[in-house]
């Protein structure tokens, strides 16, 4: 299992479009932090404390919108490619194959996330603020734990979905997550069945914006609730588990 | 495969372990603290602040994720959220209204959002991870119950008296879009901007000529802003947009004023001062009537101990109580 693991993070971290793309996502990065070119509500960000936010979210954003581009075409690839069959041949169950496939796209997203966060790092220092680089650092690494959910989840629904749709799918879903509290509050004030489907569809949507909440309260040293962070484990592991019993017809 | 299988299994195990402990964790004490704190001051509030508003007299719904836990004296029971979403408001309940406020820690985190105050798209994305986003000071946790107490006081006895303020027809207004034009026109904001300041220069004056003055040249700038806002929106448009100011000045001006007093009865200087400071400062949105209310509600304490024995049964905008009693 751990062989396949690797091989597939391997087979991630050859492909020359990941390293294009977040090379792309780090130069904007840069671009918004250090070039002091950003404006919010008419007010130009020049400082510091004030592109900080800035940078965070930044990353977040295309840090979750690469995991959903990194994990929408890998599991249709090894069908097209056929490695599947060569790969199933040789005994690995195709829950194995599933499993371990998309466990290498989270990893490959929370990596892409990584190197995100170095720009940023870069940032911190080009500012002389070396000491918030830990602080940040872990505050990104739970912001991850919603990359491994929308690449889990991407991962999952490429086993029977088109890449088209899934693309949208899960787009839809991240901002669904970040936009949780006013949906929710949306979906509460619906009548009728169509409410009940909304509500319904809330209930199963993860809860990014909670986790968000989490790693700015760790941000600026505020307390930290660590159960909407196990609830986002929880998630990956449902998620991971539904690899399980997800399969094409032609395996 | 065996060791996969038991290995996997037991990841399942302690994360669901973990997420019912951590799930399972009450009310963190501090919040049965706070409240206490504010139901010690309710009789000095009803005494000092409000005549007829009895803040111990409402339960108050503490939300902790999706558990309330429902506080009243010496009372505590715990109840699913009656809300689908997080925020600090009145509620009408079966059993009367009641106070429904975040838990401290989750205010930390939300700030006044919770509150339902507006900002900008941009900012609510980004504000999140501000570096000098502070915790919540208690006092201020214990001001915005009030805030909301008051909230309870209005709805349960004056609500519809108070929404007459508002247009007839106030199911065909988009008030929310004449806002965001209005809030987009520099000439206006500046003069709502010269309305608090002078609000605020009103409240710190000691010379009884230049409290007088200063009312004066207050409801002069109001004026000048109302026909501004007229000749933007159109006659039509401008009165209905007035109405809604009149009626957000009237509700939730007095609960922001209400949120001061309690600095005040709390002797927090440096709460009353942020208060007090903010009418030196733009607001957008919806906000801007809180501190104008608050700031017409202040100037009114200096002019009469009385304005606010009727003021929700009359439903009398802030300023025309102002103008009435500064004519006198």
């Amino acid at each position: 299992m751990t062989a396949l693991i690797i091989n597939s993070f391997r087979e991630k971290i050859r492909n020359k479009t990941l390293y294009v793309t977040a090379i792309v996502g780090m130069l904007v990065m840069l671009m918004l932090t250090c070039t002091g070119g950003l404006e919010i509500n008419g007010q130009k960000m020049i400082s510091f404390k004030q592109m900080v936010p800035v940078g965070i979210t930044v990353i977040n954003l295309i840090g979750s919108l690469l995991a959903v581009m990194i994990s929408l075409n890998t599991i249709p690839n090894e069908f097209e490619r056929k490695t599947t069959h060569l790969v199933l041949v040789r005994g690995i169950r195709p829950w194995q194959y599933m499993f371990a496939l998309t466990v290498g796209n989270i990893i490959t997203s929370i990596l892409c996330v990584l190197i995100l966060f170095a720009s940023f790092a870069g940032f911190c220092i080009f500012w002389g603020q070396v000491g918030l680089i830990p602080r940040a650092l872990a505050s990104i690494i739970m912001l991850s734990l919603n990359t491994a959910v929308i690449s889990a989840i991407v991962s999952l629904f490429s086993i029977k979905l088109p890449a088209f749709i899934n693309g949208i799918l899960g787009i839809l879903i991240y901002f669904m997550g970040v936009f949780h509290n006013m949906l929710t509050v949306a979906a509460g004030a619906a009548d009728g069945a169509g409410g009940v489907v909304v509500r319904g569809v809330m209930h199963i949507i993860p809860d990014f914006i909670a986790v968000q909440n989490q790693a700015s309260n760790f941000l600026v040293g505020n307390p930290v609730d660590i159960y909407p962070l196990v609830v986002q484990l929880l998630c990956i592991y449902f998620v991971l588990t539904l690899t399980f019993v997800t399969f094409r017809k032609e395996v | 495969m065996k060791a996969f299988k038991i290995t996997y299994g037991c990841i399942g195990l302690l994360i669901i372990s973990l997420c019912l402990y951590f799930g399972s964790r009450g009310l963190p004490e501090k919040n049965r603290e706070l409240y206490n704190r504010a139901y010690s001051i309710s009789n000095a509030v009803e005494s000092r602040i409000w005549s007829g508003f009895h803040f111990n007299q409402y339960p108050v719904a503490v939300r902790k994720r999706s558990t309330e836990y429902v506080l009243q004296g010496r009372k505590e029971t715990k109840r699913e959220a009656v809300l689908p979403v997080t925020a600090a408001t009145a509620y009408k309940m079966k059993d009367g209204m009641n106070i429904l406020i975040p838990c401290k820690e989750d205010m930390d985190s939300l700030g006044q959002m919770a509150e339902g105050l507006s900002g900008s798209g941009d900012e609510l994305f980004t504000a999140q991870f501000a570096l000098d986003k502070e915790a919540m000071p208690d006092n201020r946790y214990i001001a915005i119950l009030y805030h909301e107490g008051l909230h309870a006081l209005q709805l349960d006895n004056y609500f519809e008296r108070m929404t007459n303020i508002l247009p007839k027809h106030k199911d065909d207004i988009d008030f929310n879009g004449m806002l965001g034009e209005i809030d987009g026109q520099t000439g206006i904001m500046d003069l709502y901007k010269k309305e608090t300041k002078t609000l605020y220069g009103i409240i710190k004056s000691k010379d009884k000529a230049e409290f007088k003055t200063g009312i004066k040249e207050y409801l002069a700038i109001r004026s000048e802003r109302e026909k501004a806002v007229k000749s933007r929106l159109g006659a039509k448009k401008a009165e209905d947009f007035i109405r809604y100011e009149n009626f957000y000045e009237l509700m939730e001006g007095t609960a922001r004023y209400m949120e001061i007093r309690i600095a005040e009865i709390l002797k927090d200087e440096k709460l009353y001062d942020e208060y007090l400071d903010s009418l030196q400062e733009s607001g957008t949105g919806r906000e801007k009537y809180y501190r104008s209310g608050m700031g017409i509600c202040l100037v009114l304490d200096k002019l009469s101990s009385e304005w606010k024995d009727d003021i929700f049964s009359r439903a009398v905008p802030l300023s025309e109580v102002l103008n009435k009693l500064a004519e006198v």
